[in-house]
């Protein structure tokens, strides 16, 4: 899974990581966490994609057309992959501003 | 609540099987929120981007050969669609010597030749791609596939026969008219003319069909997919040669003052040109696909 914070399947595992959700309320949670709102092809894109390859499965529900998901051992494992990857990025990057700050004075 | 009608209609974009799993969900979703015009957007694009991923000319959900088998496919179903801009361009290239000063026919008859050599280049690549799998076809056959593929051949072969009565029908009435009462001075068989390009395109497009259907399910070892994807790789390049060549042909006719032929046939040469240009970039993204694809795999 590439490194994206605002990656659709990354905001999905991370909406989950917090507990199953239905589409509708995906939508909602990572519009509250990300500020993204997420059109419903895109949504359901992802949620196609993220379940074909068992990352997020559907949970037992009676209503069918509102069916959660949660995520997944692998899925858990992929989320903290990708967000590791990130920190990485977040570091370098913050660091690299540290060392920027002084010579900005300087200047 | 929204439209219910609006709704399935945006929903039909996704494929039958997608939205069996997850059509009730999606409606839930979108009878829900506002149904804004970008959303109606968002719900169309993620039909297509799914309905590509299915078809696997997008996206990794099929096996890898799956996918190139699909590149090679897509490559098929544009020289159909090559093949009826060319048919146009055949038409709209009769006697286009006789309108051109002799001192000004040496780039057209240049483009015009290596066109016709790359065309002929192109069918023979297409014909050996089809001969590749005849064995293949054979054994699908015999293992009971062809009422799998029965409807659609047997529709391609009605719409073929009705295209051949509707020609047979025009030639015997073309042999009444003159030349100008044969192009487009006689309104009726001007709109018979039409009607009968429908079928020509429905016959051919319905032929393309049952051809995919069957090769979808042909057994084509990885040899046999490397060779119709390097197949596939030169009818891409024959039509990258045919069109560039159309180009040459009709610029260097408007600018040597054969405007009879040119200028009356602008519009139609504008967009036999640009199917040639579309069909040729489809073809070129399914043959970058599929070879891409083989070349990694073992």
């Amino acid at each position: 899974m590439a490194a994206k914070e605002n990656d659709p399947p990354t905001l999905i595992l991370t909406s989950l990581a917090a507990g199953p959700k239905h589409g509708y309320a995906l939508q909602q949670d990572i519009e509250a966490f990300a500020g993204v709102t997420l059109g419903p092809g895109t949504l359901y894109g992802a949620i196609t994609r993220l379940e074909q390859r068992g990352l997020i499965e559907p949970t037992e529900s009676t209503d069918e057309r509102r069916r959660p998901y949660r995520i997944t051992a692998p899925g858990a494992e992929a989320l903290e992959r990708t967000l590791c990857e990130l920190r990485l990025i977040v570091d370098e990057g913050t660091a690299r501003l540290r060392r920027l700050a002084p010579l900005g004075e300087q200047a | 609540m929204n439209d219910r009608r609006t709704i399935e209609r945006l929903l039909r974009s996704y494929p039958r099987a997608w939205r069996e799993r997850y059509g009730a969900e999606l409606t839930a979703l979108l009878e829900d929120g506002p149904l804004s015009w970008g959303v109606r957007l968002d719900v169309v694009r993620g039909g297509v981007a799914q309905r590509l991923r299915s078809a696997g000319l997008a996206g990794d959900d099929l096996p890898v050969r799956e996918q190139a088998r699909s590149g090679v496919l897509l490559v098929l179903c544009s020289w159909a669609g090559f093949v009826v801009a060319g048919c146009g361009f055949q038409k709209f290239s009769e006697h286009w010597k006789d309108a051109t000063p002799i001192g000004a026919r040496a780039v057209p008859a240049a483009a015009f030749d290596t066109l016709v050599a790359a065309a002929a280049i192109g069918t023979v690549a297409v014909l050996l791609g089809i001969a590749i799998c005849l064995p293949a076809f054979v054994w699908f056959l015999r293992a009971g596939g062809w009422r799998l593929i029965r409807g659609r051949v047997l529709r391609a072969a009605v719409v073929t026969a009705v295209t051949i009565a509707l020609t047979a029908g025009g030639a015997v009435w073309a042999s009444h008219l003159n030349e100008a009462q044969r192009n487009g001075h006689d309104a009726a068989y001007s709109g018979a003319a039409v009607v009968w390009i429908a079928f020509f395109v429905s016959a051919l497009g319905l032929w393309t069909a049952a051809a995919v259907s069957a090769a979808r399910r042909l057994e084509l070892g990885l040899s046999s997919l490397r060779l119709e994807a390097l197949i596939a790789g030169a009818v891409t390049m024959a039509m990258v040669v045919m069109t560039i060549c159309d180009a040459i042909w009709w610029v260097s006719l408007a600018s040597s003052g054969a405007r009879q032929v040119v200028v009356p046939a602008s519009g139609p040469m504008a967009q036999i040109t640009a199917l040639m240009v579309v069909a040729t970039a489809l073809a070129g993204t399914g043959s970058a696909r599929s070879l891409r694809l083989l070349s990694r795999s073992a």
